[in-house]
């Protein structure tokens, strides 16, 4: 095969692959018969038709005609991605939805991401949501379907430009399409708020066998962390501890226990809280189930995105049996923190 | 011709730039600092002036990292150093029980740690791997005493990523929990007459049903039960005659035809509780013939070493008559059993 051969076959691989591009644009071209079918390197396959095939394109910001066998066989390209910063709130991530274009399900998609509206440096999203060199093909489920995929590791108070291609087996890749573009928002201050009180609670009596519950403890808590946060707790024993007593403690085992059912105890339920902050097991209990309490740090209340004036409420629960060794010394210090997630 | 020398150059042009477009598509990006993500220090003490270990956790962007530090001045103008805030130079680290707590990988090396200025630097780190979430436990108590009551901007650095996040001190981070248990004591008899099972006759030793004594209390230190009799002995009015009490206190046997009485604990039983119960050695019968005496002065008959719940002992009294023994239907004694909880 002479070189003006060699030319054809790689004029056709190109003719299917590069009708449109950045910087140039074929307006009509055509391959001369006789192309050689199925010939193949070791990354290449080489998809051509005998006879002309012949190829105009027009194109809108958003459509673009296709003529041709090889034309008709590829996925329809998609749209320009849906993307989203939160609202504002997202400093360091956006949100794409892949628009489909009305290929089946099975088509895969890549995105391409760039800083600048022509894509002179492209990175790719990968299926955990970072940037990558490498185009990552997955589902339209697979990105997330209609509720989209986070494209995270950005950088805040940037403009980002997305754009996808679609692909349905062999020789079906398109070209990308159209781009959309949206800013993450500028950084802002990481902020977190928090308080409990009272700092001193009485239980009173436990008289033998009656379940006694403390006053409300108020927690405020508050973050602009979009990962959202938790209010832990850990006691500096497991339960009410009488030193008179030789230590005795009046406690539940863990995780949790029914103080209806059981001779005695003393632990922590959580009573209230407000959206997006939320009770955590086991201390989300009803009735007289309490947590119990642990040396360790538990969460008792946390969020998964930001807070902005949260508060939560919980009280402590005792009961004693009449083998409750008598005494006025029973306590117990609990310590809250709270942490959020930037 | 002029057309195939057109068409020729467009080829040449065609392949020309698809060759260059494959190579811009093949171009490696370049390496930049990235920002941690998902990161955040669990401080295990907010209170202002308190020192506390703490917890970092933090999501790589880049891979390769070899340390990590944490600066509680972070960009701060108000920083954590000048508000009476510190850290502590010397530091203790690891990594071994936070990845369960926090669903993260815990932080991989033989770690070493200290601090510098307003800086926590943790070495020895096995590079990291890019976008992999890790915990790290500041263990020492004293790894940094809290500034005063405000919320301050710490970064987190890994390599060549970073992150600023917010930590907050307050005034107060406890809540002290009391409670007092009152004292609480029972004693309960199940009944208040004890009858001999049969006449009293010179060839046996009578034994009467018995009676149960249970006792609760939540007394640590236990209990203790006395007895004391009316008569010292059964007494018959018609007859003027009294069945007397062996010596009272000291353990008796009754024997068949030879005048006696005696009380005597045939069964005791904790229950549950704490304690550990007893009976007066002299006061434990067998049931068919031994016992001790009681008179009118108070005498111990039983006691615990702890708390009770349901503790129970048996009493019962016992008689053996002579041949002369005066006849009566009305031999009778009165028995007073008393108890008390040992707050």
């Amino acid at each position: 095969m002479g070189i003006n051969s060699l030319l054809s076959v790689g004029f056709g691989l190109i003719f299917a692959s590069i009708a449109t591009s950045t910087n140039y644009h074929l307006n009509s071209y055509s391959l001369d018969g006789g192309s050689t079918n199925n010939a193949t390197s070791t990354t290449y396959k080489l998809n051509a038709t005998s006879g002309d095939t012949q190829s105009s394109t027009n194109n809108s910001p958003n459509y673009q005609t296709k003529s041709g066998t090889i034309q008709t066989q590829q996925s329809n390209v998609p749209l320009a991605p849906t993307l989203s910063n939160g609202g504002g709130t997202y400093t360091n991530k956006l949100n794409f939805i892949i628009n489909t274009a009305g290929n089946p399900t099975d088509t895969t998609y890549s995105v391409a991401v760039s800083t600048t509206s022509n894509f002179a440096s492209t990175s790719y999203v990968q299926a955990d949501g970072t940037l990558n060199t490498t185009p990552i093909y997955q589902t339209y489920t697979a990105w997330g379907g209609a509720t989209g995929t986070l494209a995270i590791g950005l950088a805040p108070g940037t403009a980002y430009w997305f754009k996808t291609d679609a692909i349905q087996g062999k020789f079906t890749a398109t070209s990308y399409g159209p781009s959309a573009t949206a800013t993450t928002s500028s950084s802002t201050t990481p902020s977190l708020s928090f308080s409990v009180t009272p700092n001193s609670l009485s239980m009173g009596s436990l008289l033998v066998g009656l379940i006694i519950t403390s006053s409300t403890i108020s927690f405020t808590y508050a973050t602009n962390a979009t990962n959202g946060g938790a209010i832990y707790m850990a006691g500096a024993s497991t339960g009410l501890v009488s030193a008179s007593s030789g230590g005795y403690s009046i406690n539940v085992s863990p995780p949790s226990g029914n103080l209806a059912t059981l001779a005695e105890g003393f632990g922590l339920q959580a009573l209230t809280a407000s959206s997006p902050l939320a009770s955590q097991s086991p201390y989300n209990g009803t009735s007289n189930i309490v947590g119990s309490i642990y040396t360790t740090f538990q969460p008792v209340f946390s969020a998964t995105s930001a807070v902005t004036t949260g508060t939560a409420t919980a009280a402590m629960q005792a009961k004693s049996s009449i083998s409750t060794p008598s005494s006025t010394d029973y306590t117990d210090t609990l310590t809250f923190v709270a942490a959020a997630s930037f | 011709m002029n057309k195939i020398k057109f068409i020729n150059r467009v080829k040449y042009t065609i392949l020309a730039i698809s060759l260059v477009m494959t190579n811009f598509a093949f171009l490696p990006q370049s390496a930049s600092a990235a920002s941690l993500t998902n990161s955040y220090i669990e401080l295990n003490r907010m209170a202002a002036g308190a020192t506390t270990s703490f917890r970092v956790v933090f999501k790589t962007a880049s891979a390769g990292a070899t340390s990590v530090a944490i600066n509680f001045n972070g960009a701060d103008t108000t920083t954590w150093t000048g508000s009476t805030g510190t850290v502590n130079a010397t530091q203790t680290v690891s990594s071994a029980s936070c990845a369960a707590a926090t669903g993260t990988t815990a932080l991989p090396g033989t770690l070493t740690a200290a601090g510098a200025s307003s800086t926590v630097t943790i070495s020895s780190v096995t590079a990291l791997a890019a976008t992999t979430a890790y915990c790290v436990d500041l263990t020492s108590t004293t790894a940094v005493t809290n500034a005063s009551a405000g919320e301050y901007h710490p970064t987190i650095t890994a390599g060549s990523d970073s992150t600023t996040v917010a930590v907050r001190t307050v005034s107060n981070d406890q809540i002290v929990v009391s409670a007092t248990v009152p004292p609480s004591f029972n004693l309960a008899l199940s009944g208040n007459t004890d009858a001999f099972t049969s006449n009293l006759a010179t060839n046996a030793v009578g034994v009467t049903a018995g009676k149960t004594v249970t006792i609760n209390t939540n007394a640590k230190n236990g209990w203790f039960a006395w007895a004391y009799d009316s008569n010292t002995g059964l007494n018959s009015a018609f007859a003027a005659h009294t069945i007397s009490s062996t010596t009272p206190g000291t353990g008796a046997t009754l024997t068949a035809g030879t005048e006696g009485y005696v009380f005597g604990i045939t069964s005791i039983t904790q229950g549950t509780g704490a304690g550990v119960t007893s009976a007066v050695p002299a006061y434990t019968s067998n049931g068919t013939s031994t016992g001790s005496g009681l008179d009118a002065t108070v005498r111990q008959i039983a006691s615990s070493t702890g708390t009770a719940n349901g503790a129970v002992f048996t009493v019962k009294e016992l008689a053996a008559i002579s041949p002369t023994t005066q006849p009566g239907t009305d031999y009778t004694d009165t028995i007073t059993i008393i108890g008390a909880g040992y707050f």
